[in-house]
């Protein structure tokens, strides 16, 4: 008896500690990234506004001047683009994914399902692009299989333009469209599906009108994640674009490296980080409802 | 039951788990007719929720079939049944508003639009949630009680055949859950239609049902009203799960009249009771409740000698512990109109069609 008394008061003390030290010391670690990059951002505001090579010393709106050329905006809405598109195709491909892994009863075709589905996180973005790269190019694994079934040389071009552009970035950021949706299709009771289907909704009229709006603010989530990433895609289209295909990321590089203009990458910075921003807030606005219920 | 009147009918059903080693539903037969209620009776585990989710379709049985006002149902996907569910949970759809819940069904059986509007408005009604206050809400803005309503109502709404009841109170608290019940039974006589409650709460199966049926370990024990399943319990299980009840072991038969034999307990105690189908063999029981034994202050003549353990006065009832040659039963009922105390000699009485023999 004494023993339990005394390990529960111990567990009671133990769980009291951190408030009777100071629990904001924890942030301090983290706290000092945040600072860090507060620091970085406020400098590359600074930048933006400053003459070129006298970025310091001199206040100059140049820079959001060569913003709005006729290159750069093509280069931005372009960028926007295929963001777009792959979020949309991102997310469309993750729904089956996520409804596999969340229906199938094997717990290990889950696992070998998540272990697949994380593998691009997990290897570098440039050997997943020069994977890429082996299969698309000429004389690539795809054109050879297609050969074959064909009998006739096939020369497909998906390497150097748009389209393999836009296959490395589906490929690339896939998961962070699956996992939230993985997330949203667990949270939804079983007992809402056999509802649907005990009040006469069939397999597919329960997926359209009980799981696909429930799953939504998880799909959205995913394609936003998605769509933030790919904005600052620089690898994928660097590699498998072949220089045809050029993004906000590739711009600024070339700005602040090999051209020397700050000014001019710290503004296009901006751009990028606004329109992440942007577009963030602007899916809260369209999910009010159900943001509201699980926050 | 006249074959015109059978809702349900479901022969032989079995639900078999891990290849046959794991028996959830064990060749049971349960029949239901129009405008009853039957209540589905047993501990977690028991098979009751396996069962009504086969009814439903939300399960296979592995052998048996199900018919449903004359037709087999037994592979048809559930929502080819036209059976209701009001699920313990609830499952209210929470991106829907009531409305929308209550016309789901009506939207997928493609009932023109407003059909579905006065339909709605009239089941709205039935569950006293009115289309103009509560339309609008979404899930989170209902208390439990008015969930299970809006559950109701989106169950009645498409007028199913059958309504099964997944343990719809548990969910609830328990002022709220009597007041439910009486309402649920009187929705249901008004309304005439058939339905299966499911659930493991004696209180509320007896109350509210025209037929218990008791199941433990995937069969069915006793299938009866609930008087008869109270008063003439089939075997040990049975009396155990409805409440108190007092049990002596059966060594000898000395004497049969009828129904009727006297026997011999494990206590050397002689009385007279009365079985179910069988007679009594040297191994069943005898059972009875506290409330129908009699104590007695004077000895009445057959009386059996008993000694009074403790005796506690609740709910306006006494209720003494007494011992008669070494086993402890508890009494209800009196002859005196004083307390008996602790340690006084006091005379049992019970009679011979309430003293049960059953199977152990």
């Amino acid at each position: 008896m004494s023993s339990i008394a005394e390990l529960s008061s111990d567990s009671v003390s133990f769980r009291k500690r951190p408030s009777r030290a100071h629990p904001h010391l924890l942030l301090l670690p983290a706290g000092m990234l945040v600072g860090l990059l507060l620091v970085c951002s406020v400098a590359i505001i600074r930048m933006s506004w400053g003459g070129r090579n006298a970025e310091w010393t001199s206040w100059s709106g140049l820079a959001y001047q060569q913003v709005v050329t006729a290159r750069n905006v093509a280069v931005i809405a372009d960028t926007i683009w295929m963001a777009m598109l792959s979020a949309i195709i991102a997310t469309a491909l993750a729904l089956p994914i996520a409804l596999f892994m969340v229906r199938t009863s094997s717990a290990a075709m889950r696992r070998f399902a998540l272990v697949t589905i994380l593998l691009p996180m997990i290897i570098s973005l440039l050997v997943q692009s020069f994977g890429w790269m082996a299969i698309l190019g000429p004389n690539g694994l795809l054109n050879q299989v297609l050969s074959v079934v064909a009998g006739e040389p096939v020369q497909m071009s998906l390497l150097f333009n748009r389209t393999g552009v836009i296959l490395g970035l589906v490929q690339t950021t896939i998961p962070l469209a699956v996992l939230p949706t993985i997330a949203a299709l667990a949270a939804i009771p079983a007992a809402l599906e056999e509802a649907a289907s005990v009040l006469g909704a069939n397999r597919l009229r329960t997926y359209r009108h009980v799981i696909l709006p429930l799953a939504r603010p998880g799909m959205i989530t995913g394609a936003i994640l998605v769509f933030g990433f790919n904005t600052g895609a620089f690898v994928v289209p660097l590699l498998l674009g072949g220089l045809k295909v050029t993004t906000i990321a590739i711009v600024i590089r070339d700005q602040m490296g090999s051209l020397m203009n700050w000014p001019l990458g710290a503004a296009l910075s901006i751009i990028l980080v606004s329109l992440a921003l942007l577009v963030q807030s602007l899916s809260r606005m369209t999910t009010p409802k159900q943001g509201g219920k699980s926050g | 039951m006249d074959m015109q009147r059978i809702i349900l009918d479901v022969r032989g059903l079995s639900r078999e788990f891990a290849n046959g080693k794991v028996k959830a539903v064990d060749n049971i037969d349960i029949a239901v007719g129009r405008g009853e209620i039957v209540s589905i009776l047993g501990p977690s585990g028991c098979g009751k929720t396996t069962t009504m989710r086969m009814i439903a379709g939300l399960d296979q049985p592995t052998s048996g079939t199900i018919n449903l006002c004359g037709n087999d149902v037994t592979d048809l996907p559930p929502y080819r049944r036209n059976i209701g569910l009001v699920f313990q949970s609830f499952a209210i759809f929470p991106h829907m508003t009531v409305q929308q819940n209550v016309a789901f069904g009506l939207k997928m059986q493609r009932v023109a639009l407003d059909e579905i509007e006065s339909r709605v408005s009239a089941a709205l009604d039935l569950v006293q949630l009115p289309l103009s206050k509560f339309g609008d809400r979404r899930s989170d803005e209902l208390s439990g009680g008015q969930l299970q309503r809006v559950a109701l109502a989106r169950t009645l709404v498409t007028e199913p055949a059958l309504v099964l009841f997944d343990e719809p109170m548990a969910a609830l608290d328990r002022r709220l859950r009597d007041h439910m019940a009486v309402e649920l039974r009187a929705i249901q006589k008004q309304l005439g239609i058939a339905a299966i409650y499911v659930t493991h709460d004696q209180e509320t199966a007896t109350t509210m049902s025209d037929r218990v049926v008791i199941m433990n370990s995937g069969r069915i024990l006793q299938d009866g009203t609930p008087e008869d399943i109270y008063l003439k319990p089939a075997d040990r299980f049975v009396c155990e799960f409805l409440g108190e009840v007092n049990i002596l072991g059966i060594r000898d038969i000395i004497q049969t009249d009828g129904d009727r034999q006297l026997v011999r307990t494990d206590n050397n105690i002689d009385l007279w009771a009365t079985g179910r189908r069988t007679h009594a063999k040297p191994g069943m029981l005898v059972a009875f409740r506290p409330e129908q034994a009699l104590l007695h202050a004077n000895d009445p003549g057959h009386g059996i000698e008993a000694k009074i353990e403790s005796v506690q006065f609740r709910n306006g009832l006494h209720r003494w512990k007494v011992d008669i040659s070494g086993a402890s039963v508890i009494v209800h009922s009196t002859t005196v109109d004083r307390r008996i105390a602790q340690g006084e000699r006091a005379w049992l009485t019970i009679d011979a069609d309430k003293s049960r023999i059953v199977a152990p």
